[in-house]
């Protein structure tokens, strides 16, 4: 329990990190560090109820900082780029990229092989849990918001556009 | 005065645009934002295309008669800038409430667009603080969080300095993770207790592609194939370059190291 929270602590510190580089409004800061610290704890909840599967724990922990941002978002009317991209960072395998070289380096090939291969299982799995929640999102949106494929005519002027216009 | 009107809807559509893409939006928003910004000024006929490296902007009334205006704005280099985004997002929806006049709007643009980064000492924080806290998700221990602090912070000043140059992203993150990898081999070396691999794996995490990563999959996900393909491209080339600048480093050093013990 104690090594979870040391866990979300450091998540959360390296989360914020990212977000002063990527200059993150303050305000938004610790919105932030909390959703890079829930994924990295999903990521090792997961870790720990038995199988070593890093590959789906990625896949998870990426979906719940994805659901996070977005609800987020929503409520501070805010970019979701803005929460996604530091929080999703403690996920990024810098270790095995780095272990991929060495080994290429090595000419160790069985090790190099398997090292190259978990990167990119990892990198698609934080891909594919991103891309999971982006889509639902976006189906939810554009149905509840009742949003039509807009139609052109010849000239390319907009059809049925949803916002009013109309500014001069 | 119908031109007059036109040109400057052109150009601040152009550069909220450019702002956006500068600072890591993605295409989607890019391109949204343009279009609303044109529609809101009567534009009904407004074309945006978008990619990381441009920007092609067309708009006309939607009058037969009436000229239609194009511009051609080229994008280069990206500076991630949140804040940016973020204002420009606030700005767009201000803008097609009714809220500004076009002047006023350009000139809230320029302010936007002249926004600063943080100051250099808080960013040099920032990446210590991310060397510190990924050395101890990698592993690591207080010493070697400790070095990776150091490290980070140092690195990152390094960075910053090869910014001020014209210098190609692939050598930038190149030299700054060799030099990263340097620092973390010479203090594992001749500071007991601590081992290379987390300090080097914490300290290369400031030069991850983590925008580009996250926001190629938000461009396949709304269809732009083209702006996916080429940010997965430089994800993938910039992870290589960081790779290779660590790897290489601490080749040569065990080697070096095995000639002289």
């Amino acid at each position: 329990m104690t090594d979870l929270l040391f866990q979300a602590f450091i998540a959360a510190g390296g989360t914020a990190g990212f977000c002063i580089i990527f200059r993150v409004p303050l305000r938004e800061i610790p919105i932030c560090a909390i959703i890079g610290a829930a994924g990295w704890i999903l990521y090792n909840v997961v870790l720990l109820t038995g199988d070593d599967n890093k590959v789906f724990a990625t896949f998870l922990a990426a979906a719940l900082v994805g659901l996070l941002s977005e609800i987020a978002a929503r409520i501070f009317k805010e970019p979701t780029t803005l929460f996604t991209v530091p929080g999703v960072l403690s996920l990024v395998p810098g270790f095995h990229i780095f272990k991929a070289m060495e080994a290429v380096m090595d000419n160790n090939m069985d090790s190099s092989e398997s090292w190259v291969t978990i990167t990119f299982k990892l990198a698609a799995a934080i891909a594919l849990g991103l891309l999971a929640i982006g889509a639902i999102f976006n189906a939810a949106h554009a149905i509840f918001n009742k949003t039509k494929h807009v139609t052109t005519d010849m000239m390319g002027t907009l059809k049925n556009m949803t916002t009013p216009p109309g500014k001069k | 005065m119908d031109d007059v009107y036109k040109n400057k809807v052109l150009m601040m559509a152009v550069y909220a645009g450019e702002i956006m893409m500068e600072s890591g939006a993605e295409i989607h928003r890019v391109e949204d934002t343009v279009e609303r910004i044109c529609i809101a000024c009567g534009m009904q006929a407004t074309e945006v295309f978008s990619t990381p490296m441009g920007l092609f902007i067309s708009l006309n009334s939607g009058d037969m008669e009436a000229p239609t205006y194009t511009y051609i704005k080229r994008v280069r280099g990206q500076v991630t800038d949140m804040t940016k985004i973020s204002r420009i997002n606030r700005f767009s929806r201000n803008f097609t409430a009714n809220e500004y006049t076009i002047d006023e709007a350009l000139a809230r643009l320029e302010a936007i667009g002249k926004g600063r980064q943080y100051p250099l000492p808080v960013k040099l924080g920032g990446a210590a603080m991310i060397g510190l806290f990924f050395s101890f998700i990698f592993g690591g221990n207080l010493t070697e969080a400790t070095i990776a602090f150091f490290a980070g912070g140092l690195s990152y000043a390094l960075s910053a300095y090869l910014n001020r140059y014209q210098i190609n992203y692939f050598i930038h993150g190149f030299l700054c993770c060799a030099f990263a990898a340097i620092i973390a081999m010479g203090a594992s070396s001749v500071i007991p207790g601590a081992d290379y691999t987390p300090i080097i794996t914490g300290t290369i995490m400031i030069f991850v592609p983590g925008v580009p990563i996250t926001n190629s999959i938000r461009d396949f996900l709304s269809g732009d194939m083209l702006s996916g393909l080429s940010r997965l491209t430089e994800a993938v080339l910039t992870a290589t370059s960081i790779a290779l600048g660590a790897g290489i480093v601490t080749q040569v050093w065990q080697m070096l190291g095995g000639v002289i013990v």
